[in-house]
């Protein structure tokens, strides 16, 4: 657990490093709207950082993406959240900029990415208010979309919003001139990982990591949601750490009911009632 | 002595009796009177008239194949480009509609677009969609070609193609895949039941997921063949 601390302290700490020089480049971003390839990670789950949408130019975008990359998937030994038996990696998708609606991901585009672990697509637009004598207030809309559940929705399943869209910065919170204050919210992309994760691997019937991850994502999303948010927002993310919540009571109850889960399964300690007890 | 028509009376009215009979008989054919011209040079008359008209009859069928062939390797050449787009890193709109021009080709286009199935992620969604345009025209080449890749031991396909080909087969009503389709099923069946290898054995590389994969697959397949059914 103490090791679990270390990593995300650390990373934090290189993300508030990382995320100033590659935000200069974000908030200049020119508008190219489309969905390129963007190759998985072999055999690993993937989390997609596609390209932002603004205004200005595309190498500033490029650097940016390949520093976030490699801040957030190289230097932590592989590893985002640490459970057993799996490892996400993190892609740089460049060129991939889908629209800001997320009209571009159809139940055939999803599908393909679920099929290839894709738990996560993050994308958005940033934004640069000029201020008369002062420098320009910066302003983000950054997208999340949860993979597994959106192709759940396509399968018609009952599932929270898989589109998440968050608005840096908060409502109320003071104006926002550095970026790196902006948007170096780690919390955030755990958050929705933790849950796609959980969802994907309850999905897949590895119970023990789906039930840790799904318990983690409620924990997660519950301090989000005491951030101000905007309306739409708070509420969409409610209803996800309501659905984890749900997703951590069904893992455990078809971890019980399923014949091949271990006699000494840690799972079985667990009440199906209260799924997360001890752990939110 | 006989009794006949030259019977009795002297030599010259014997003959003349004859001579009257013969110029008694109806005149022979043209036919006949030609065979007899020909005598034995007939038989090698005949056999150039067969070959003759044999030829006659499939020079149109066989020039039409020559100009299908030519044709073929022209579009072969023309749907050169259009491969090279689909390689290109490109918007996934702009493979689609690639892929639709090159389904415009016919039959032609098929060996391309069942290739490009190969390509995981949007190269494979847009040959799917150029397969479905194709068989707008005509589904019967596309029927004949896809079961064929549900049993391929070349490992040229991922189980994700499989899942498109099987979905395929349902909607454009390829009734005599039905077969093909059952026994596919009971391989993803036994996969599911522990017993992966003969399925392994057929694609590139297994489902990372089974647990989640081989359901999708059998569920795939028994719509599929629900629809055949109807």
């Amino acid at each position: 657990m103490k090791t679990t601390k270390f990593i995300h302290a650390g990373l934090l700490c290189r993300l508030c490093l990382l995320v100033p020089i590659g935000l200069m480049g974000l908030a200049t971003t020119s508008a190219r709207a489309g969905i390129v390839e963007c190759p998985a990670a072999a055999g690993q789950f993937s989390v997609f950082l596609s390209e932002p949408s603004g205004s200005g130019d595309a190498a500033a975008a490029r650097q940016f993406l390949q520093r976030l990359q490699f801040e957030l998937d190289q230097q932590r030994d592989g590893r985002w959240i640490s459970s057993p038996a799996t490892d996400v990696r993190f892609v740089a998708c460049f060129k991939r900029a889908p629209a800001l609606d997320g009209q571009d991901f159809n139940p055939t585009l999803v599908e393909g990415l679920n099929s290839q672990r894709v738990l996560l697509e993050i994308w958005g637009a940033v934004d640069s208010e000029p201020v008369a004598g002062a420098a320009p207030r910066l302003s983000a809309q950054m997208n999340y979309l949860l993979v597994p559940m959106r192709f759940a929705a396509d399968q018609h399943e009952p599932v929270a919003a898989p589109l998440q869209r968050l608005r840096y910065p908060e409502q109320g919170a003071a104006p926002v001139q550095d970026a790196v204050q902006l948007i170096a919210r780690p919390l955030d992309i755990d958050a929705f990982v933790a849950a796609a994760l959980g969802f994907k691997l309850l999905r897949e019937r590895s119970f023990e990591p789906a039930h840790a991850n799904l318990c983690r994502a409620v924990s997660l999303l519950q301090a989000i949601a005491q951030r101000p948010l905007a309306g739409r927002s708070k509420a969409d993310l409610l209803a996800l750490k309501q659905f984890a919540l749900d997703s951590a009571g069904r893992t455990l109850r078809e971890a019980l009911a399923d014949p091949s889960y271990a006699k000494t399964g840690l799972l079985r300690l667990h009440d199906a009632t209260k799924p997360c007890a001890g752990q939110e | 002595m006989g009794t006949g028509p030259a019977g009795g009376g002297s030599v010259e009215e014997r003959l003349a009796r004859l001579e009257g009979l013969l110029a008694a008989r109806p005149a022979q054919g043209w036919l006949a009177r030609f065979a007899g011209w020909m005598g034995a040079e007939l038989p090698k008359l005949l056999a150039a008239v067969v070959v003759l008209g044999l030829g006659w009859a499939i020079k149109d069928s066989v020039d039409l194949a020559i100009k299908q062939r030519q044709l073929d390797l022209s579009y072969s050449k023309e749907m050169q480009g259009l491969l090279q787009k689909l390689a290109e890193p490109a918007e996934m709109a702009q493979l689609q509609s690639t892929a639709v021009v090159l389904a415009a080709y016919g039959e032609a286009a098929l060996p391309a677009l069942l290739s490009e199935l190969r390509f995981t992620g949007l190269r494979a969604d847009a040959a799917e969609q150029g397969l479905a345009v194709l068989a707008l025209r005509d589904p019967q080449p596309l029927c004949a070609a896809l079961p064929r890749i549900l049993s391929l031991r070349s490992r040229q396909f991922d189980w994700q193609v499989h899942l498109k080909v099987v979905r395929m087969l349902g909607e454009q009503d390829c009734v005599k895949a039905a077969a093909a389709l059952r026994r596919y099923r009971e391989l993803v069946q036994a996969a599911q039941a522990g017993r992966p290898e003969r399925f392994e054995a057929l694609v590139r590389q297994a489902p990372l997921a089974p647990a989640e994969e081989y359901p999708r697959l059998l569920k795939a397949v028994d719509r599929a063949l629900q629809e055949l059914a109807s």
